[in-house]
């Protein structure tokens, strides 16, 4: 492949090489040959054109294959390159026909007339005057279809080989014109037929929807080329279309009909040109728009790149605020977005102090006006408008025209845009309608970014939760003491956030079983946090405590100092006296505890109040003891206060009485298994309802001789 | 899931008294709010502060612990919180904690207002 191909390109290079070479050769002999011929004085007789054209001709493909040869080995460029290639090109292009105007203003035409020079010389200069404008020609049509080539479309082609052929057949005919030396008036309106249609199709060829999106500094580039090209084309071909100019007769002098080949380009390039300066000169109003669009799409890729690259909300705003500003050309810009509660706003400015900012806001009108806007608003004049509130932007010489976008998020709003222009109608309508598109685009940026600020937060909150269930987990026992003839059972309902719910069955100093049932104040980690530590003060002060109640003062003696102010701990404290039902029980805040005494169901509320509220010397005084004996199944049931919370999906709370009706039919029913009942009932009563805090049931029975 | 009702108080001042209306449901998350206002209200040396709790439907531990959380400072300060008005469901909560023992809780209004002067 790589050889073949390397092949090729030296084919290429020697043929292009060859050709002006050949092209050398033969216009030398060509200029030998005339000098020749001249000395002969052979020169004007009319058979000498066979001469001239067998030289010329071959000439002029040799030159014309080696310039195009050049441009088909170019592929589709980059607009970039293929300006920078243009703008060259077009470059030597007019440094060559300047020089061309140059040599032709400078000589005298007595030279450059064949019939009065009768000057060797002068005969030499000729052919080189007349090769060297048909290379312009060449040169000029090469650009042109380098030009065509490069914005082509389907019909480019056509065209092409339209203007070749009549190129050719318009040469001959002027050839055969100048050979027979007769005026043929039929030949004449066909030339200016073909002219006028090449002038036409010239005109038409092109499709020039392209300029219409560049950018304006490049129109006017675009505009000062089309009309150079149009100018020099012009004048060239008025010079050339002058029967008595020098250019003309020189180039009929190396081959009649020649200035054909010149004539045509400049032909096509000027009527081309005239379209291209046509369309950029109508499209420059409305370039701005254009512009405005183009800058628009880009704006809003870039923003759209800054979302998906961006989690920082902070960043979003600052660069929202910056490209807001720069969309519509403005000075300064600020944004304002409202936290969580809408109570505070933070700000973000742009160009423009903070504190301009906060003077601007002391106006309470000012700040209403922006916090209540419901819709984007210009105001193009800030001067015509004349409403006080606004006049501080004037007076601090801050804005003249300006432009307050609110941005929403779903239906709330949460912020807004703020864009001031120093120049008195700086900001216009095409200004507010980019800016409320790019508001529908910021509010999607802020959504996601505080979304996923949310989702981070709530993914450690959840993690937060679960340290705090495992923590709990493991403080409640993983199995209960064998006390003979009492059966325990319990269970306990984590609700969704840790509610700090307590539980455990402890030795005391005496060997007395004590069954304590408690609750931390608060939910989550905290709430984890305080059982932890309860936990641990109850196992040091159980083996000196000899109660209920003393174990109770005891864990407050030792927690009071040691707790936050707003916490607190309930805790119910349950002795196993003996092995013939003799219970005692004391509450620290505590829910009460509920008993079944030979089938009636009460409540039992001894005074105390809760752990942390108060001093040892209060927390003693108010507490109390009480004792009381179970007969067979009798039973005492401890609850913590998620159980009358507990709220199903009618807004009801399951309540204590619900909880002893409860109890009171299982009393009646003679059936075992309360603990299962009330979990059943509990759960039952959750269905699609709301547990608002741990739940824990604690069901304790006497009945003699359990195994 | 969880869809509390809202949460809302209201200060009105009465001399030097600051009156605080609680409505809805005081729980670990609206706590906050009132802990908020009743530092605030401490910031500014005002610090007798009767709570009516008549339109106030629930109060959880951590709604009890915001009364806990300011008292001390209150009291050093020389004022109190008195509390009144509360529906049977809420003063029970307050009664099992043993709060009647540690704060004038009143049935009404004007009789807590008077228990400021004694």
């Amino acid at each position: 492949m790589t050889k073949s191909f390397k092949k090729w390109e030296l084919l290429t290079g020697i043929n292009k090489n060859l050709a002006l070479t050949f092209g050398i050769i033969i216009f030398l002999t060509r200029i030998t040959g005339d000098s020749i011929l001249f000395l002969l004085n052979q020169l004007s007789e009319p058979s000498i054109f066979i001469w001239k054209f067998l030289t010329a001709l071959p000439i002029i493909i040799a030159f014309s294959f080696y310039f195009f040869k050049e441009i088909n080995n170019k592929n589709d460029l980059e607009i970039e390159e293929s300006t920078a290639i243009f703008l060259k090109d077009f470059t030597y292009l007019i440094i060559l026909i300047g020089f061309l105007f140059f040599i032709d203003f400078i000589t005298p035409s007595s030279v450059l007339f064949p019939k009065i020079a009768n000057n060797i010389f002068g005969i030499i200069l000729i052919d080189f005057v007349a090769l060297y404008t048909i290379l312009i020609g060449i040169l000029t049509y090469c650009f042109l279809y380098k030009w065509l080539y490069y914005f082509r479309h389907q019909k480019t082609r056509i065209y092409l080989k339209f203007i070749t052929i009549t190129l050719i057949f318009c040469f001959l005919i002027k050839s055969y014109q100048n050979l027979i030396n007769i005026k043929n008036e039929i030949l004449d309106v066909i030339f200016i037929m073909l002219i006028i249609l090449l002038c036409i199709i010239a005109f038409i060829m092109t499709k020039n929807s392209w300029i219409i999106t560049i950018p304006r500094s490049k129109k006017y580039l675009l505009i000062l080329i089309s009309l150079t090209i149009i100018i020099i084309s012009t004048i060239f071909l008025i010079s050339l279309s002058k029967y008595d100019n020098k250019l003309f007769h020189s180039l009929t002098f190396f081959l009649p009909g020649s200035y054909v080949l010149s004539f045509i380009p400049f032909l096509i390039s000027s009527s081309m040109f005239i379209r291209i300066f046509l369309t950029s000169t109508t499209s420059l109003p409305s370039s701005y728009l254009v512009e405005h669009q183009i800058y628009e799409i880009k704006t809003l890729e870039y923003l759209n790149r800054i979302i998906a690259e961006t989690v920082d909300f902070d960043q979003i705003i600052k660069t929202v605020t910056e490209l807001a500003c720069r969309v519509c050309h403005a000075e300064s810009a600020w944004t304002e977005i409202c936290n969580d509660q809408c109570s505070k706003f933070h700000i973000y400015s742009f160009n423009i102090d903070k504190s301009l900012i906060n003077k601007l806001k002391e106006n309470i009108s000012f700040r209403l006006f922006i916090e209540n806007l419901s819709r984007p608003i210009l105001i193009s004049s800030v001067k015509e408008q004349r409403n006080d509130f606004l006049d501080d932007l004037l007076d601090l010489d801050i804005a003249k025209s300006i432009i307050i976008i609110p941005i929403f998020s779903t239906s709330e709003k949460i912020g807004t845009i703020v864009v001031l222009h120093k120049e008195e109608y700086g900001l216009r309508h095409v200004d507010l309608n980019v800016l409320t598109a790019y508001s529908h685009n910021i509010s999607i940026a802020l959504e996601n970014a505080r979304l996923l600020k949310d989702s981070l937060e709530k993914e450690s909150l959840k993690r937060e939760l679960n340290i705090a269930k495992e923590i709990q987990q493991k403080l409640l026992p993983s199995e209960l003491p064998y006390i003979e003839n009492y059966s325990i059972y319990w269970f306990t309902m984590p609700a969704l956030e840790v509610g700090g719910d307590y539980f455990d069955i402890i030795k005391l100093k005496n060997g007395k079983n004590c069954i304590l049932i408690g609750d931390v104040s608060g939910k989550g980690m905290n709430a984890a946090f305080y059982m932890a530590q309860l936990k641990g003060v109850v196992l040091s002060v159980a083996k000196e405590s000899i109660g209920a109640v003393d174990v109770l003062k005891r864990i407050n003696t030792v927690l009071f100092h040691s707790m936050e102010k707003q916490m607190f701990i309930t805790l119910s404290a349950l002795t196993i006296e003996n092995g013939s039902g003799m219970v005692s029980f004391a509450r620290a805040g505590h829910m009460p505890t509920i008993i079944v005494n030979n089938g009636n169901v009460e409540e039992i509320i001894p005074k105390g109040i809760g752990i942390g509220l108060a001093d040892s010397n209060f927390f003693d005084n108010i507490i109390e003891e009480v004792s009381f004996q179970l007969n067979e199944n009798d039973k005492c049931i401890m609850i913590t206060d998620g159980v009358v919370d507990a709220r199903n999906f009618n807004g009801e709370d399951f309540t204590l009485s619900n909880l002893k009706q409860i109890i009171q039919e299982s009393v009646y029913s003679h059936k075992d298994g309360l603990i299962f009942n009330i979990k059943d009932n509990l759960e039952q009563f959750l269905k699609d309802g709301l547990q608002r805090d741990d739940l824990t049931v604690v069901t304790i029975e006497y009945k003699k001789n359990n195994k | 899931m969880e869809i509390s009702k809202k949460f809302s108080l209201t200060i009105k001042e009465d001399d030097d008294i600051d009156k605080i209306y609680l409505t809805g449901e005081l729980d670990a998350h609206t706590a906050p709010e009132l802990e908020n206002a009743i530092f605030e209200l401490i910031g500014q040396e005002r610090t007798k502060l009767l709570i009516n709790f008549k339109d106030l439907e629930y109060i959880s531990s951590a709604g009890l612990g915001v009364f806990m959380a300011f008292i001390e400072e209150i009291r050093q300060k020389g004022g109190d919180i008195k509390m009144a008005e509360m529906k049977p469901k809420v003063f029970s909560v307050f009664d099992l904690l043993g709060f009647p023992m540690l704060f004038d809780i009143e049935n009404d209004e004007t009789k807590a207002k008077l228990k400021f002067t004694k």
